[in-house]
């Protein structure tokens, strides 16, 4: 088993509690957390990077080590190194250059910076002419690819994705989808990916559906 | 990629905001910079331009205004002795040596001083050009008069520059010229006591000071004197206030009270400059917090990526401290600038202290610098603490503003 949590609950200030249903992920698995805006999947996504404890029995494990029972720099170093993650909005760091923005994976994880494995990325994923570019210099679509190059520098053994389809087209998200895909099984790594976006459920043979928390709110 | 280059593409990714701290930050070392080097200079220099002196002698008056006029010549004399009193005092068993100043006449505002070649000795003076004075009407020039070896001019009456009331019975010739001091030195012109006592043994015809310029003749205006032992430095000046129509004064304690009235406006200005550093952590700690809540979610970024707190952390202080230090190295080189400026274009410095120490670096510098670090340091420890604590699970679900 690659990463699985049991027993999630969280409770936010002003948020009702949020109760997630267990879930296993094996090595190499696509897995889909899908579930209408505001019912937690990103909360989640937190808790299983180790960025979110969670109440009571609630626990996570990594390759059968349970994470928040690890010092904050262990958790840190342990997110830095094995997970790869890609965010709703991209989030790049505007102040640095589209390179440097992939190598911080690297630099952040305390992992030597492999620069022919950042030309490979650049080159792989079509953003070698554009290295030394500022993000607001770039596209959307090259700044999604360079996300995603920053997720996989390290070889993570998952790479979680937050909403990266929803503010995109059909063609744009499938093309996401099949790079996110690919980098997956060309690094070996699982693939969990929370949204709300529908279109997407054909690439992912484990589909975890989550409940709105607010259905008789919504209602009215 | 460190906590430093981080910082380091923030601020640069900022130009304006970053110019506007370094400047503010800036601001208050400059000033506590030129106050330190200008008055730190005042200070050694009214000691340099006394020292060897223990107790100057002259007429009876103001002991500040005895000292200022004949060690700074920086005011009018009381007026002048006896040359016989004066005798007897150079003979005096307790004097080691004793240095006659002979003052009334100036060229172009620089006055011409009566005096032995000991007096050169006082300040390790040496020569630019030529030689020292041989026979009356010779002159040594100081190094900002204008002069050089071979000029030939006639001294006018009184201490103002302006003065028409011209010596013409002997003109001075220069030969030599003395190498800068940084004393008062260089702007005096130095010859023996016997060209101004024959100056004004032979007034013009016609001359309404005839009478007061025969007087002269006889007179000095004051004695510098180097004492045999430290008792004596008490004891001489005692007894000659006490017996004589004669005023001594010890210069030390003269100019030590003269700096400790002059103190407090050294005071106010610093409490301004301390003032002034003060604001500039104020709003570089303003700066900072704002630049965090714009960057917070790139913080939550990092995070993700594997960075500790202490990572955040030291990425919100290096850059405070990058500012703080940016500034300093401005204020520190504002500071001697304007110092230097300040030396340059204020005359009543001119001689007192010399313009190009300014534009050397030292110690100060070094405390100066420490300071911008600190100041870095502790404008940026609030919102380092904050960022240490970023809620990254809450930033994530909330996305970029």
């Amino acid at each position: 088993m690659l990463l699985s949590s049991t027993h999630i609950s969280i409770a936010r200030r002003g948020s009702p509690e949020l109760h997630f249903p267990d879930l296993d992920i094996q090595p190499g698995q696509r897995t889909l957390l899908l579930g209408p805006s505001g019912c937690g999947k990103t909360t989640w996504l937190s808790v299983l990077a180790g960025l979110l404890a969670p109440q009571g029995r609630g626990k996570v494990s990594f390759e059968g080590r349970d994470i928040y029972a690890l010092s904050p720099r262990a958790r840190d170093h342990l997110r830095g190194r094995h997970f790869g993650f890609v965010f709703q909005t991209l989030h790049l760091l505007p102040t640095l250059d589209l390179r440097s923005n992939i190598a911080l994976a690297a630099d952040m994880a305390g992992a030597a910076r492999d620069e022919a494995r950042i030309d490979r990325l650049l080159q792989t994923l079509d953003l070698s002419q554009k290295a030394r570019r500022k993000p607001d210099a770039l596209s959307q679509g090259e700044q999604q690819r360079a996300a995603i190059a920053r997720a996989v520098l390290n070889g993570p053994k998952i790479i979680m994705a937050d909403e990266p389809t929803s503010a995109l087209d059909d063609a744009n998200a499938e093309a996401v989808m099949n790079l996110l895909g690919k980098q997956a099984q060309e690094t070996g790594a699982a693939l969990l990916i929370a949204t709300h976006d529908n279109r997407i459920t054909h690439h992912f043979e484990n589909i975890v559906r989550l409940e709105d928390p607010h259905p008789a709110k919504e209602a009215a | 990629m460190n906590a430093l280059t981080l910082a380091s593409a923030s601020v640069k990714s900022r130009p304006l905001h970053a110019t506007l701290c370094v400047l503010a930050a800036g601001a208050g070392i400059a000033l506590l910079c030129a106050i330190f080097l200008l008055s730190g200079a005042v200070e050694r220099s009214f000691i340099r331009n006394a020292q060897g002196i223990d107790v100057v002698v002259g007429a009876k008056g103001s002991p500040l205004q005895l000292v200022l006029s004949t060690v700074y010549a920086a005011d009018v004399p009381n007026g002048n002795i006896e040359a016989d009193q004066a005798k007897r005092i150079e003979h005096d068993p307790r004097v080691a040596k004793a240095i006659p100043l002979a003052l009334g006449d100036n060229h172009n505002g620089y006055r011409i001083v009566g005096t032995t070649p000991d007096y050169l000795s006082l300040y390790d003076a040496s020569f630019a050009q030529g030689k020292v004075f041989e026979k009356p009407f010779d002159a040594v020039a100081g190094a900002l008069t204008h002069l050089k070896t071979g000029d030939s001019f006639l001294g006018a009456h009184g201490l103002a520059a302006d003065s028409d009331d011209i010596h013409h019975y002997h003109a001075y010739t220069i030969t030599g010229v003395l190498k800068p001091t940084g004393t008062v030195l260089d702007r005096l012109i130095l010859t023996q006591v016997e060209s101004v006592q024959q100056l004004h043994a032979h007034p013009d015809l016609g001359d309404p000071d005839a009478a007061e310029d025969l007087k002269i003749s006889h007179e000095v205006t004051a004695l510098l004197l180097k004492m045999k032992s430290p008792l004596s430095i008490m004891s001489m000046p005692r007894q000659l206030n006490k017996t004589s129509n004669m005023l001594a004064a010890n210069p030390g304690y003269e100019m030590a009270r003269f700096s400790r009235s002059m103190g407090f406006g050294k005071e106010v200005l610093t409490a301004l400059g301390a003032g002034f550093v003060a604001l500039s952590a104020l709003m570089l700690l303003s700066a900072l917090a704002s630049s965090l809540a714009a960057r917070r979610y790139d913080l939550g970024v990092l995070r993700v990526l594997g960075a500790s707190p202490f990572t955040l952390s030291c990425t919100v202080i290096a850059e405070g401290m990058m500012l703080s230090l940016a500034g300093a190295v401005f204020g520190i080189l504002a500071g001697h600038g304007m110092a230097y400026l300040v030396a340059v274009n204020i005359d009543s410095l001119q001689g007192l202290v010399l313009p190009q120490s300014f534009l050397h670096f030292g110690a100060l510098d070094g405390a100066l610098l420490g300071m911008g670090a600190v100041t870095g340091l502790v404008a940026g420890l609030v919102p380092a603490v904050s960022a240490a604590r970023t809620d990254i699970a809450g930033i994530l679900a909330r996305g970029r503003a």
